[in-house]
């Protein structure tokens, strides 16, 4: 019999709501795997969980757009979300999800390595945590471990403004000398389709490469009236609290 | 004077450290960057566990390696031997 996941699929939601979703259902799950898809109601950035955000990011002009600044339960880099597909993925640490950190990376990476391919994008999956397309970045993912569960959320992008990006994240010479991976986007490489045609073909590659690679069947629902509840606790305590935003910072 | 270094070895990621000296010995540390630890809360006792420590690259190391052994910490995209790399460093400027 086939595994049962719960499919969840939000549109464009609250930055910080968007986080506080994908803790509660870390904090909620029992058994049942989650996959939720969702989408953000205006631009904002996530850092990781050991960034400190006077380094990572412009915090004065993310003030002056009106681009929320959250950190993430997750470590991992800082993001800038705007038009993009992200995914949070759920699951008991069990079976091959119960292996090590670095192969759940790869095994998650899978269904999108094959949701791209559906679309006609070649892309692999790059260790530690992207998928890449002719050497450049489409996709991000960070991955934490509680309570014998693991959540992993990231990115697809869409299609992103480089500019804007780049002016709101203070990205270290380093890195982008050593790893490169400057951003590629689905409408730079899918031109036939309008974003809105993309979005929705990337969500059904996605869940039609999920049900193949993993054999499992979807179960569609919205989160539970507990999960909302616990969702609007840690919004308050973390995701939308300054003091959770900004610690970490060096003395 | 708390001095900073930022290192990224390849395969790794990107790592800042903070440190402060009292003459060879770590006064402050402070570790952030894009890696990744788990569990997460973990970062303090490794940043505990180097205060007060003199700025010796074996001793620093060993001294991680047997944290993260006691404490089943695990670490992806950073290694002991490299946030000791930028401790020394920082020692060095320091010293200088």
């Amino acid at each position: 019999m086939k595994t049962k996941w719960r499919l969840i699929v939000h549109g464009a939601l609250q930055p910080s709501w968007n986080m506080a979703v994908d803790s509660a259902l870390l904090h909620c799950t029992v058994e049942q795997p989650v996959l939720r898809l969702y989408r953000w109601h205006k631009p904002a950035i996530t850092i990781g969980y050991f960034q400190d955000i006077e380094k990572e990011v412009n915090s004065e002009l993310c003030r002056n757009d009106d681009v929320s600044i959250i950190r993430r339960v997750t470590g991992g880099g800082a993001v800038f979300h705007h038009e993009e597909i992200t995914y949070s993925i759920v699951h008991p640490l069990q079976g091959p999800f119960g292996k090590g950190i670095m192969d759940s990376y790869a095994l998650i990476a899978r269904p999108f390595v094959t949701a791209l391919k559906a679309m006609g994008v070649t892309a692999q999956y790059s260790p530690i945590n992207d998928i890449i397309v002719a050497g450049k970045k489409i996709s991000g993912s960070a991955q934490t471990r509680k309570e014998g569960k693991l959540l992993q959320h990231g990115t697809i992008l869409v299609a992103t403004d480089t500019e804007k990006m780049f002016s709101y994240l203070t990205i270290d010479p380093k890195k982008v000398k050593q790893e490169g991976k400057p951003v590629i986007t689905l409408s730079e490489i899918v031109k036939d389709l309008t974003k809105e045609r993309i979005y929705e073909q990337l969500i059904q590659a996605i869940i039609n490469s999920f049900k193949e690679i993993f054999d499992i069947e979807f179960e569609e629902a919205d989160i539970t009236q507990q999960e909302k509840s616990v969702a609007f606790d840690l919004e308050q305590k973390y995701f939308s609290n300054e003091q959770w935003n900004c610690r970490r910072l060096s003395p | 004077m708390s001095i900073h270094v930022v290192l990224k070895n390849p395969g790794e990621k990107l790592i800042h450290i903070d440190a402060e000296f009292n003459g060879n010995v770590i006064a402050t540390i402070h570790l952030s960057g894009d890696f990744f630890i788990y569990p997460e809360e973990a970062i303090n006792d490794i940043e505990q566990s180097l205060h007060g420590m003199p700025a010796n690259k074996k001793f620093l190391e060993q001294k991680i390696v047997e944290l993260l052994k006691n404490k089943n910490i695990e670490m992806v995209g950073i290694s002991a031997s490299t946030i000791v790399q930028g401790i020394m460093e920082a020692f060095l400027q320091h010293e200088n």
